[in-house]
């Protein structure tokens, strides 16, 4: 009985606790990554995304890629507006995430990002040239967004297939409204405005914004590849 | 037998040193408080005279009382407060903060202080123009006649705050001030003074009262 109790006592002195974190299952594993807020935004999209892990999960590399209607858009609903905008958006994303800590259930880092952003729309428009009315069925506009942020971010985890992610940036912007019809003299395409509800300060009328100050927040959510045991 | 029994006690012994930690011989605020950290403002960024804020904490002999000045600089292309429409001012903002600080109470890596600030803030905005949109007629004698202005503020606050060492070198303080300003605004442009909508506060009583709160992020220098 003393002879067992300490042994016992030994080994548990001795022997390390041998389990791994989330965080380390997680560290060298691909993620898939769904971004919430783009979901909730005027130029809505459904984002995916996907966390590349490299030099042995000290670095991580993250695309991202989304496509959004208007017809899903929560801001032209019922509630808010009649109606919805001929409009549909693009977004992706680059990310370099370099992690500087390591707890047990969530790593922090801080890196760098690019997202590019496109609206395409599809209204109408008429003038008159000369006494005749000139009718343009349909104006097609883009909005096209570049922005460049450096970025802070926390991951935590649910559990060793669950992420979440929060981060938030600050950088540049630069954005330009343009037409894609040709042929629309200059004062009616000063004339022009997106058909979109405000947003924020953003300008609904043509031309290059930019590049300007720019704060970013991201919430998303992951699932971790690959095999754990 | 007796050699196993020998044998397991020297484990459990070498064990014991090994695995309880040992008690630190100095705190890391004592290790920290006698060394210059070098402090960064976010908020400062975001403000409507935005600068990009930086500073410096030195130490006196005694580590209790310390000396802090930040310095700022910054431009209305870097400000938040413009939607795309506007058109920016040609605004320049120089900033700076001096402190003088005394550590009120001290714990392990955490400890509160109060301080005497002076603030000083010159704006300058060159070549302001009418916007000939805004009006119809009677502003066209204003549009082209570009001048220069600058807005000084000076405040005295009394500040309350807490610093608080998250690792070996970085460090968080929260705090608040409170006191006064003044606010003063001149034309940089010979014979011509400054219009009414560049002194907002001109009918107001002076001084004002002023609240700056805010943190910073403290980055230990040296060894």
């Amino acid at each position: 009985m003393r002879k067992g109790l300490f042994i016992l006592l030994a080994l548990l002195a001795t022997v390390e606790i041998q389990a791994q974190s989330v965080a380390e299952i997680a560290r060298t594993k691909p993620q898939i990554k769904l971004s919430i807020l783009p979901m909730f935004h005027l130029d809505n999209a459904f984002m995916l995304g996907a966390e590349i892990p490299m030099g042995n999960g000290r670095f991580s590399l993250q695309p991202e890629f989304g496509y959004g209607p208007a017809q899903s858009n929560l801001w032209y609903e019922w509630w808010f507006h009649d109606s919805y905008p001929d409009k549909t958006t693009i977004r992706t994303k680059l990310q370099f995430r370099s992690y500087f800590k390591e707890g047990s259930v969530f790593r922090g880092y801080y890196g760098a990002e690019y997202s590019y952003l496109q609206s395409d729309f599809n209204q109408d428009h008429s003038y008159m040239d000369n006494g005749l009315p000139v009718v343009i069925n349909p104006l097609e506009l883009r909005r096209t967004s570049h922005a460049v942020h450096g970025i802070m971010g926390w991951q935590g985890y649910f559990s060793n297939r669950l992420t979440i992610d929060f981060q938030f940036g600050f950088g540049l912007k630069a954005t330009e409204n343009r037409s894609l019809t040709p042929g629309i003299p200059q004062d009616e395409l000063d004339k022009i405005k997106l058909d979109e509800r405000k947003w924020l300060g953003r300008s609904l009328s043509l031309g290059q914004y930019g590049p300007f100050p720019s704060f970013m927040t991201a919430i998303s959510i992951g699932f971790v590849l690959g095999k754990v045991n | 037998m007796r050699n196993f029994y020998s044998f397991v006690y020297v484990l459990l012994f070498v064990s014991l040193v090994f695995f309880t930690t040992p008690v630190k011989s100095q705190t890391l605020l004592e290790q920290n408080r006698d060394h210059v950290v070098l402090k960064w403002a976010p908020l400062s960024l975001f403000e409507y005279y935005n600068t990009f804020l930086l500073g410096v904490e030195i130490p006196f002999r005694n580590p209790r009382f310390t000396f802090q000045q930040e310095l700022g600089y910054g431009h209305a292309s870097m400000s938040i407060w413009f939607t795309e429409d506007e058109a920016r001012p040609n605004r320049h903002v120089v900033r700076s903060n001096s402190q003088f600080r005394f550590y009120i109470k001290e714990w392990k890596s955490f400890r509160l202080f109060t301080a005497a600030e002076y603030f000083l803030r010159r704006s300058r905005t060159y070549a302001i123009e009418f916007d000939p949109h805004d009006c119809e007629g009677g502003c066209a004698d204003y549009s082209g006649a570009p001048y220069d202005t600058e807005r000084i503020v000076n405040a005295l606050h009394l500040k309350f705050g807490f610093q608080a060492w998250l690792s070996r070198r970085i460090s968080l303080e929260v705090y608040t001030g409170y006191g006064y300003r003044t606010i003063k605004s001149q034309s940089l442009t010979p014979g011509v003074s400054p219009l009414w909508w560049d002194i907002p506060q001109a009918s107001l009583r002076e001084p004002l009262p002023s609240f700056a709160p805010g943190f910073q992020i403290g980055l230990l220098l040296g060894k």
